[in-house]
């Protein structure tokens, strides 16, 4: 019996021991969540930031939200006039900073919530919000458009006697470019996990004063750009007649479209040595056409430096 | 309509909105640093345009640079001469 009684008491005295490392861990473990500490705790609040950009000196504005301090003012007056929601305790004003500060920056949830003073759960909701607004009618539609029938020679065209009268029916430049998928900031988690790195092909038409005319996005980073316009052609791009958008050779020719020679010179000097001057009527059309296409590069370029959260990736989708 | 779908519109319109109502806003970003790393020539592909209208696009295209070339010859002729 006695051996029996002290097997039981050594089981009983070393369960005692495990229950109290038990103890002791969850202790650990769960005492920072019983003693919750505040974690926004910073006096600068998100909303006194934004006043204090307003305020400030007018290049901070620029720099932090990437419009000048009246185009930011009308930029949250359309916002509200084309739907955003009052929220409970973030102004309007607040609303379209976290929005613009996420494009500008492409900062995680996280840390846009150190900025303004804002748990992740806010941060996103308001990124969707303005998000959700800006890209739907009536802002969407407004400010991004298709030119119409009755559209005007563009004056960058009718001005250069380069382009005019050859190119009188171009209304734009149309360009496939890759997107990062990662940067939009509420999904950023997600598409990490799900494939490591994603991109979106996108279909941009502009026009030559440097202005989105149509955008057509998500589709695989895999597709050529011949077959995204061919989609777009069949569903919402409507080109008049006798009109035409400027395209590289990566589109098939089509009559809304106007393209390069391919296996002909593209970059020469109209007026270099002569042996760098275009030499038949093939490689000048080339080297005009590329003057003129320029705007649809040079508008991705702009889109790019003003906003990180457009990072557009270069190396791997071409095979050149 | 996913969430980063709507990324590429977005940043596009907002882009929109300060050229229409900050006209000289582009000027602040000079001309050198802005083409964008990669100009995009694409694979090539097939599109379904049927024949005949390629063959529209290829003729239009001739009669343009053709147009060009006539008036590129009178141009340089007359640099010749000066």
């Amino acid at each position: 019996m006695a051996p029996t009684r002290t097997k039981h008491r050594l089981r009983n005295r070393a369960a005692g021991v495990v229950i109290n490392i038990i103890v002791a861990a969850a202790q650990m473990y769960a005492g920072p969540l019983y003693n919750k500490t505040p974690y926004h705790t910073s006096i600068l609040t998100g909303e006194m930031w934004v006043q204090e950009l307003i305020a400030g000196h007018p290049k901070r504005i620029r720099t932090e939200l990437g419009m000048r301090r009246n185009i930011f003012l009308q930029f949250v007056q359309t916002l509200m006039l084309s739907g955003l929601k009052p929220g409970r305790f973030v102004s309007y004003e607040e609303q379209a900073a976290i929005f613009l500060y996420a494009c500008v920056t492409g900062l995680s949830t996280r840390r846009l919530g150190e900025r303004f003073q804002r748990s992740n759960d806010t941060i996103s909701h308001y990124f969707r919000a303005v998000l959700r607004i800006v890209s739907s009618s009536p802002f969407y539609g407004n400010y991004v458009c298709l030119p119409s029938a009755t559209f005007p020679i563009p004056p960058e065209i009718r001005s250069n006697p380069k382009f005019f009268p050859f190119f009188e029916g171009a209304i734009g430049a149309v360009d496939g470019t890759h997107i990062a998928c990662c940067p939009s900031i509420p999904e950023r988690e997600l598409s990490r996990n799900r494939k490591g790195w994603l991109s979106q092909n996108c279909l941009a038409c502009c026009s030559f004063d440097m202005q989105f005319q149509y955008i057509l996005s998500g589709w695989d980073g895999s597709a050529a750009d011949a077959a995204i316009f061919n989609d777009a052609r069949q569903s919402d791009l409507r080109v008049p007649v006798g009109r035409y958008f400027l395209a590289d050779a990566g589109f098939a020719a089509c009559a809304s479209l106007l393209i390069p020679y391919r296996g002909v010179r593209y970059h020469l000097a109209e007026w270099g040595q002569a042996g760098i001057r275009p030499s038949n009527q093939e490689e000048l059309y080339n080297l005009r056409h590329s003057s003129a296409r320029n705007a649809v590069e040079r508008i991705f370029g702009i889109l790019k430096r003003r906003y990180v959260l457009a990072i557009f990736e270069c190396f791997h989708h071409y095979k050149a | 309509m996913s969430i980063q779908v709507r990324v590429p519109p977005a940043l596009a319109a907002v882009h929109n909105f300060i050229r229409v109502h900050d006209p000289d806003e582009i000027h602040d970003f000079n001309n050198d640093a802005v083409s964008d790393l990669n100009p995009g020539y694409g694979e090539l592909a097939m599109g379904p345009a049927s024949i005949a209208e390629r063959d529209e696009a290829g003729a239009k295209r001739d009669r343009i640079a053709q147009a060009m070339w006539g008036a590129y010859q009178v141009e340089l002729a007359s640099r010749q001469e000066e």
